[in-house]
């Protein structure tokens, strides 16, 4: 396979992951003011914690002054000048599916495109104003729709190997955001059986791990909370689960590749795998949840270089040590949200008679 | 006249470059006047790739590329090149220029052929840039065509100013045109893009000059000069070569390297590469006479 | 007949479907039984369920200039044309001729340059092309085989004649649509395409497949065959794909690709693999940095050393845009002359040539009855048509031929076939012509039909994807279906 074709399905991947991920939080963010509303609070304080999420903040802050839920909404939803929005997330999915459309099924295809051409409809818009709810129940269900469909169409090959690498980093990296977002927080149980402290309900909720949870914990115990999501192999969302299936995913990949030795994503997969797998909560908790996230984050992202090193850049460079950083003119990867005007206008200028 | 030359290239990234591929003239060619009787090139770092070929104007060309990571690259040619006199034809006696362009109007014949393809545009000299308004004073009715040329010569001398600073490798020839500033590699396309615009084929020559030290003076090294200038055909002779630049006709002070039909086709030296960040270029020329 | 036909007026042009009487011509009495026998709305519904099949598919093309590129599907006509074998036999040899003929000239003028000393065709339309790549002369290609997919446009004129338009010798597009188009009559219409003895198209990936494995360095048995796309960016990207896929081959990008040894190899998981044949959409001068221009980024640099080597072939070659010129195209019936001492089969349109001072004064004198084309423009551009311009336009136009003559020709006004067009809720006629593709590898084999481009707009002339055209589906009828040539691709 291409190279430029394993990083752009890896990619299309995690667009659409991180276009998932952000319907979820808005949904249950919406959810939650809805609870809370009966009870007079400053809506500020639920949107802030979702900025930090997806690390937004300060842009967000050039374009509006204020907190507002119908700001911050569009903003994280529809914005064409803001990159990470849902928007641009689903626009890169289907612009990689389409640099890579002779590798994937015509479904996967149509079920990109189709969700595209929903957002940047009118109807889609007029949607995201009055019902807010249901456009991102809608993008929702078009992730599901593309998991769905790559699932049953997809050989097990290298491609479905990237893609589920591009899902499980993606998804690691958006809960360990979350996660973060939760660090400040009272790490008290709450006063009793029923109460039901806001910002561990909406949590959980956020991540669809509501009822997970609660089949194994009658009380939203913060610290057991913190423990499912993070070090739970169970979970599907889970940061362990993810890298425990990104590993299984690095291995079919190394195997194939006939990597001799133990190449260096496989090895730092394995071992935040490992870490993970014999760490308790409390170790977490002894650190600080803020810097064990913040460790945990830069491990992910090592993952994510070594991927792109190993399997993207090695052809080019067959005697590259590890750590150099290697700048190409002409990127060899993905479409991402501002692409190269001058490749874009040559491209343009190829007379197709 | 016996000269052993040294052309010097040298470049310089502010960061790694992976892979780097170039294309080199510098091989000086055989001419009726000209023998290359040595020739080699050097590297740092050494290519892991090195092809030769002759290109379709008969030139010696040189292809080699680094693949492994490095952050300078320096390549020298090292010639001994023997050159016998030039001889010229009278000027005066020389074909009118009209009936040269009319002799390379279809049909053209068989002998005229391969100088013909001297007369139309090429990649640097759009066949869109009318020089005719800016040559048209030089070739009065019936005037001998390499009196036309060597007057052509004259004005370009006389009317622009050599100023390295005013132009750039890619300024195009109607700023030169307007600003009437330029280096060699200008005063030749503008002397060839006149010929062509009145008919008649010209050719793109890079080479080297034979630069002459202030009398008394040592000869400094490494300060001798790339070259270009012009050609122009002359029906029952063959190929003149003059230089703008100078306003002479070519000597043995002038050193032929490529041909072609503007800079595009000669490039001494010609690269690209995969990363390096920003890059500089240094290039030193060092022309030794040698012998009587 | 329904009422779909009520007002159809082929006025005094030559119409595909009905002759002179009103009476529909032979080969298209099935078909009309078919369409008569829906109703207007019945009609629109399939129509309309195509469009959205095509949009959810992204059977589309990009337009610049608006928004940035915007994606829009290429317009379907769903009644298809229809043309007779015996019809199509001259065609299919006139064709052949045609490219055979290119084939040696660019040979030709590659090598000896035989044909200028023999003063068969002038030196100087043929040197002053802009396409003409005299760094290209002297370097052998396989089976010395230069245009090895071409599409060539043909035009019927009032009398129903055909005539050979233009040549289209170096990324001709559209043979993705020719496929989509069939696809879609098939769901539209599947007991017509039953019925019919239509010669089916969707061999054209194995056929392309084929010319392009004949080009292959000797001695390699399996060749790795990929197809260079310039990117998304690109108007035709989704035919790139198309075709990549349907040939089953990779489709690559200029930085997929690198030279190792004067090699060229894909970059892939799995480290380098070698390629040898590419089926290149990426114009000469962006080929190769090292030799064209410098500052492609689509390119491959080094990759002239490798074809010059023998080590990648490339389809379409290099200069092979000379034959594209539309200077040159007015000297083809002297090549078929030249090199195979016959008569062409398909004649060309009377050209009027800039270059040449008399025909040049004639084209001046006469701006209001020609059409002027600029010769190295391609999708309706740079064009002057003469009748239909303003005083103004004309005048200007004549400026920039007096400017630059030898980049000029023009052409009488040719009255091109018509064919109904559905039009809201009836038919209308509208001006056709008809793109055949060529595949020229081990033998020259032309795809039966091609894509028939529409000019949608009323009384237009202009086909052009980019300026408002549409297509058809072209259905050419074996006569006797027991004796129909197997194109099918085998089920594999």
């Amino acid at each position: 396979m291409l190279s430029r074709v394993a990083d752009s399905i890896y990619w299309m991947a995690r667009y659409v992951e991180r276009a998932e991920n952000l319907s979820r939080l808005l949904l249950s963010t919406q959810d939650l003011l809805l609870d809370a509303g009966a009870e007079g609070v400053d809506e500020a304080q639920f949107w802030q914690p979702l900025l930090a999420t997806t690390g937004d903040e300060e842009a967000y802050s050039k374009l509006h002054k204020k907190i507002k839920g119908k700001d911050v909404t569009e903003f994280l939803a529809l914005r064409a000048d803001n990159p990470n929005s849902m928007l641009n997330s689903i626009r890169a999915a289907r612009e990689n599916a389409r640099t890579v459309r002779d590798q994937i099924s015509d479904e996967i295809w149509e079920s990109l495109n189709s969700l595209r051409l929903f957002v940047e409809s009118a109807e889609g818009k007029t949607m995201h104003r009055l019902q807010s709810a249901a456009f991102y129940e809608r993008v929702l269900r078009g992730s599901y729709q593309f998991q769905g469909i790559a699932d049953s169409t997809t050989p097990r090959g290298e491609i479905w190997h990237f893609l589920r690498l591009g899902t499980c980093l993606e998804r690691a990296d958006k809960m360990s955001r979350l996660l973060d977002t939760c660090s400040g927080l009272s790490l008290e149980l709450p006063p009793h059986a029923q109460a039901r402290p806001l910002r561990w309900a909406a949590l959980l909720r956020s991540c669809s791990a509501w009822h997970a949870f609660q089949a194994h914990h009658r009380r939203l115990d913060p610290s057991k909370i913190i423990g499912y999501l993070l070090l739970d192999e169970t979970f599907p969302r889970s940061i362990a689960c993810c890298v425990a299936e990104a590993q299984a995913a690095l291995q079919s990949l190394c195997d194939d590749a006939g990597l001799q030795g133990m190449p260096a994503p496989l090895r730092h997969v394995g071992r935040l795998r490992a870490d993970l797998a014999y760490t308790t909560v409390e170790e977490v908790l002894a650190t600080g949840l803020h810097e064990y996230i913040d460790d945990l984050q830069a491990r992910l992202n090592q993952i994510g270089e070594a991927i792109f090193q190993t399997f993207v850049q090695h052809a080019e460079l067959s005697q590259l040590p590890e750590d150099a950083l290697v700048e190409t003119t002409s990127a060899s990867g993905a479409y991402h949200a501002h692409a190269d005007e001058d490749l874009q206008v040559q491209q343009q200028q190829q007379q197709q008679q | 006249m016996n000269y052993r030359i040294t052309h010097r290239t040298t470049y310089l990234y502010s960061s790694q470059v992976a892979v780097s591929h170039h294309a080199a003239r510098l091989r000086p060619r055989d001419t009726e006047t000209q023998r290359c009787l040595e020739f080699g090139l050097s590297f740092d770092p050494e290519p892991d790739l090195l092809t030769e070929h002759t290109d379709s104007f008969g030139n010696k060309v040189c292809c080699f590329s680094v693949q492994k990571l490095h952050n300078h690259f320096e390549v020298i040619s090292r010639s001994f090149v023997s050159l016998a006199p030039v001889l010229q034809p009278d000027p005066l006696q020389t074909p009118a220029w009209e009936a040269v362009a009319a002799m390379f109007r279809d049909p053209v014949a068989v002998d005229l052929l391969d100088p013909c393809q001297f007369v139309f545009g090429s990649p640097l000299l759009l066949h869109e840039m009318p020089l005719r308004d800016f040559a048209l004073p030089s070739f009065t009715k019936g005037r001998p065509v390499l009196a036309a040329a060597a007057d052509l010569c004259r004005r370009i001398h006389r009317e622009f100013v050599f100023d390295p600073k005013a132009t750039t490798v890619s300024t195009p020839l109607n700023e030169v045109l307007e600003k009437k500033r330029g280096v060699c590699q200008d005063f030749a396309h503008l002397a060839i893009a006149s010929l062509r615009a009145m008919g008649l084929p010209a050719r793109y020559i890079s080479g080297y000059l034979r630069t002459h030290p202030p009398a008394g003076k040592p000869r400094l090294q490494g300060v001798d000069a790339s070259h270009a200038w012009a050609s122009c055909f002359v029906p029952g002779f063959g190929w003149v070569d003059f230089d703008p630049t100078n306003n002479c006709f070519t000597s043995l002070d002038h050193i032929t390297v490529a041909i072609g039909r503007d800079f595009s086709d000669v490039s001494p030296v010609r690269g690209i590469i995969t990363g390096g960040g920003k890059h500089s270029v240094g290039v030193g020329v060092d022309v030794e006479p040698v012998g009587a | 007949m329904s009422s779909l036909f009520n007002d159809y007026q082929p006025e005094s042009f030559f119409d595909e479907v009905f002759s002179k009487s009103g009476k529909a011509r032979p080969h298209y009495e099935a078909m009309l039984d078919s369409v008569g026998s829906l109703t207007p709305s019945e009609y629109s519904a399939r129509q309309k369920a195509v469009d959205a099949a095509f949009l959810r598919q992204g059977v589309t093309f990009t337009v610049y200039g608006d928004d940035q590129g915007t994606e829009r599907i290429f317009p379907f006509d769903l009644m298809p044309r229809i043309i007779p074998q015996r019809e199509w036999e001259t065609v299919e040899a006139g064709l052949i001729q045609r490219i055979t003929a290119l084939n040696l000239f660019l040979n030709d003028i590659y090598h000896g340059q035989k044909i200028i000393a023999d003063k068969a065709v002038p030196s100087e339309l043929v040197l002053s092309a802009s396409h003409y790549r005299p760094e290209f002369r002297g370097i052998k290609v396989p089976h010395g085989i230069y245009i090895h997919i071409c599409g060539t446009d043909l035009v019927r004129d009032g009398k129903g004649d055909y005539y050979v338009l233009e040549d289209n010798g170096r990324c001709p597009s559209g043979a993705s649509y020719m496929l989509e188009n069939r696809n879609a009559m098939k769901r539209a219409f599947p007991g017509l395409l039953q019925q019919l003895p239509v010669r089916p198209v969707d061999a054209y990936g194995s056929m392309l497949r084929e010319t392009l494995a004949h080009l292959a360095p000797s001695g390699v048995l399996d060749p790795v065959i990929v197809v260079l796309t310039p990117g998304i960016y690109n108007s035709a990207y989704f035919e790139h794909c198309y075709l990549a896929k349907q040939m089953g081959v990779p489709i690559v990008e200029g930085r997929d690709l690198i030279l190792r040894n004067d090699r060229v190899f894909m970059r892939t998981t799995k480290g380098l693999q070698q390629v040898h044949v590419i089926y290149r959409r990426i114009d000469d001068d962006f080929l190769d940095p090292l030799v064209f221009r410098k500052d492609s980024l689509l390119g491959v640099p080094g990759i002239i050393n490798a074809y010059r080597k023998g080590h990648v072939a490339l389809a379409n070659s290099i200069g092979t845009g000379v034959a594209d010129d539309k200077a040159v195209y007015a000297l083809v019936p002297k090549m078929i002359k030249y090199y195979l001492d016959q008569d062409p089969i398909l004649p060309n349109v009377t050209t009027h040539l800039g270059v040449d001072p008399k025909e040049c004064a004639y084209i001046l004198d006469n701006l209001d009855k020609l059409v002027v084309k600029a010769v190295n423009e391609s999708g309706g551009y740079g064009m002057l048509m003469g009748p239909h311009a303003s005083k103004k336009e004309r005048a200007e136009f004549g400026e920039r031929i007096r400017k630059n003559p030898r980049n000029y020709i023009a052409q009488p006004v040719l009255q091109l076939s018509r064919h109904p067009v559905f039009v809201d809720d009836h038919f209308e006629g509208r001006h056709i012509d008809l793109r055949p593709y060529v595949l020229c590898g081990d033998r020259v084999r032309v795809v039966p039909g091609g894509l028939t481009r529409v000019a949608l707009k009323k009384g237009s002339l202009v086909v052009n994807s980019s300026q408002g055209g549409g297509s058809k589906d072209t259905w050419v009828l074996w006569d006797d279906p027991l004796t129909m040539p197997a194109e099918t691709t085998p089920a594999a």
